[in-house]
């Protein structure tokens, strides 16, 4: 009893979470005629997926998240890498202040510089274009690959620097060819965590695309309208096709996803 | 060698960070607090007009409506997110067969997008053919019916639900975390002491935590008080503007309404929320801090 209890507790949690991510794959793979019955789970039929992948522009949404969520990540950790860098390896002034402003900018709500986003953007002709949406998101990916690389390279005996540095390593050189390797798990950890992020993002990618064409998945899944006599058979199709790549790294990259995350707000 | 490790020497590799976060973050924000102050709207580049959108800031039941709802929405998931993700990550410490498992799966309704989770509970929640509907009436017949999300006030429960399941996980990780580090050695003295399960939680665990609990809830509540995504998916701000959130407010003012200047108001009204919560939580992290004599 008292050791069943928590355990009890932890697999209701579980069974919480999963349950209705499960009743969406299922509903998914229902024949619609059978959906308008309202008889979810009778049958097996791939049609939806069929559907939303060869007859919609869904599958562009997909491609436009993948390249946007991949040049996000490799811009953050390329420019977070330096400024961590920076950050640890020369006495900065303010540097508590500088590493408690950039907290901020993750959690500050987006809509106070979306508005001006959208005129400059607007003006720039930069609507519907992946940069319009790389330079926003590695914005606000910065702080969290930053906190987590000073946090690492902290940790990093400056005596490795010296050694580099008396054999007539320039800093740059140091930074690649001595820290970065040590680091590389590191990375590899955070960058998951911010593709993550730019993969999931909304309002941002909602306020600056226009067209169909360029939208994003998550936009083009909130726009997603169906093409059958009922759209949810497409609908929660389309949501298993955004949520699988996350499953996947959830299942796989668990424990960095973890780290990167309590290792970023609780250090 | 000293003084080429000082700031002027990091700046050049500070620069590319700095630039871009300044680009996109600090000229938008200070660039909106200017646009707030004339009268720009959909085709007319505007004047300054003074405080006149503040005027009509304070005298629009439109964003009250939405500040209180915005409120009430953030204070009210978040208590139930932080009570519950303590439980649950309580839970999760002594080892047991499958805690790996339990653990993958908690992580998921965090990992996928606000807008998956959305749809998602849209279809659960659908009046002809949503699973809850379904069970309602073949059970007590069709009369049993709910309007999930389009009653008031069933659908601040059904939002709360939705909000709850992605975000308690996030609770769960961090509070987790936070467990993890705590000595074991404190807890077998305290039992060694004689005191019991209950005690040690109250007065052993939860205050050896809570500064990380703290942030936790910080966290929660800006990004509560923010909310977007799951609103504009799951009620479109529906019924009848009942669910509008301040940032869906400000939205529909740049683009439903095309009043440019109004909606930068409203943005910079959202902002300045954000800057209270963050002095309010730097005001109680100090005092926590000073009543444990600086320990932590």
């Amino acid at each position: 009893m008292k050791r069943g209890f928590p355990i009890a507790v932890a697999w209701l949690a579980a069974v919480f979470a999963v349950a209705p991510i499960l009743w969406v794959l299922i509903t998914s793979v229902t024949p619609a005629e059978k959906l308008v019955q309202g008889r979810v789970g009778a049958g097996f039929s791939l049609a939806s997926y069929i559907r939303v992948l060869s007859h919609t522009e869904f599958p562009l949404c997909i491609i436009n998240s993948a390249l946007v969520a991949l040049l996000t990540t490799l811009f953050t950790l390329a420019l977070g890498l330096i400024a961590a860098y920076a950050l640890t390896r020369f006495r900065v002034v303010a540097k508590p202040l500088i590493l408690a402003l950039l907290l901020a900018i993750p959690l500050f709500p987006q809509i106070s510089i979306l508005i001006y986003l959208y005129l400059a953007a607007s003006r720039l002709g930069l609507i519907n274009t992946y940069a319009a949406l790389i330079v926003p998101y590695t914005a606000l990916a910065l702080p969290l690959a930053i906190w987590y690389l000073v946090a690492v390279l902290d940790d990093i005996p400056r005596d490795l620097d010296n050694a580099a540095r008396l054999d007539g390593c320039a800093p740059l050189r140091t930074l690649t060819s001595v820290l970065m390797p040590l680091v590389l798990p590191s990375m590899v950890a955070v960058g998951l965590l911010v593709f993550l992020l730019s993969w999931n993002e909304f309002i941002i990618a909602l306020v600056l695309t226009t067209d169909a064409k360029a939208r994003t998945a998550p936009v083009g899944l909130a726009m997603f309208q169906g093409t059958h006599y009922i759209p949810w058979a497409d609908i929660t199709a389309a949501a298993v096709v955004v949520l699988l790549p996350v499953v996947l790294l959830a299942f796989f990259g668990q424990r960095m996803l973890v780290a990167g995350l309590t290792r970023g707000a609780l250090k | 060698m000293r003084e080429r490790m000082g700031t002027a020497a990091a700046l050049p590799y500070l620069a590319p960070a700095l630039v871009v976060v300044g680009l996109v973050v600090l000229l938008p924000l200070v660039a909106t607090v200017g646009l707030s102050f004339t009268d720009a709207a959909r085709g007319s580049a505007g004047h300054f007009a003074g405080l006149a959108q503040y005027a009509k800031l304070a005298g629009d039941a439109g964003f009250w409506r939405a500040l209180v709802f915005t409120t009430l929405f953030a204070v009210g998931t978040v208590a139930v997110e932080v009570a519950l993700g303590l439980a649950v990550a309580g839970a999760l410490v002594p080892a047991f067969r499958g805690r790996g498992w339990v653990r993958v799966l908690l992580l998921l309704p965090w990992a996928l997008p606000t807008v998956v989770a959305g749809r998602i509970w849209e279809w659960l929640f659908h009046y002809q053919y949503g699973v809850f509907n379904l069970l309602l009436a073949g059970a007590f017949g069709e009369g049993a019916r709910v309007d999930w999300l389009g009653s008031i006030p069933t659908v601040y429960f059904s939002l709360g639900i939705a909000d709850i399941w992605k975000t308690t996980p996030y609770v769960i990780i961090l509070a987790l975390a936070a467990l993890l580090t705590l000595d074991g050695e404190v807890m077998a003295a305290a039992r060694l002491d004689g005191a019991r399960g209950g005690f040690i939680v109250r007065k052993v665990v939860l205050p050896l935590i809570a500064p990380a609990l703290l942030i936790v809830a910080a966290f929660r509540l800006v990004d509560a008080f923010r909310v977007f995504d799951l609103i504009y998916v799951l009620t479109g701000g529906g019924p009848g503007g009942s669910t509008v959130s301040v940032s869906l407010y400000a939205y529909q003012q740049l683009f439903a309404v095309g009043d440019f200047a109004y909606a930068a108001a409203v943005a910079t009204a959202s902002f300045a929320i954000f800057l209270l919560l963050a002095l309010a939580y730097v005001v109680v992290y100090q005092r926590s801090r000073a009543f444990r004599g600086g320990v932590l």
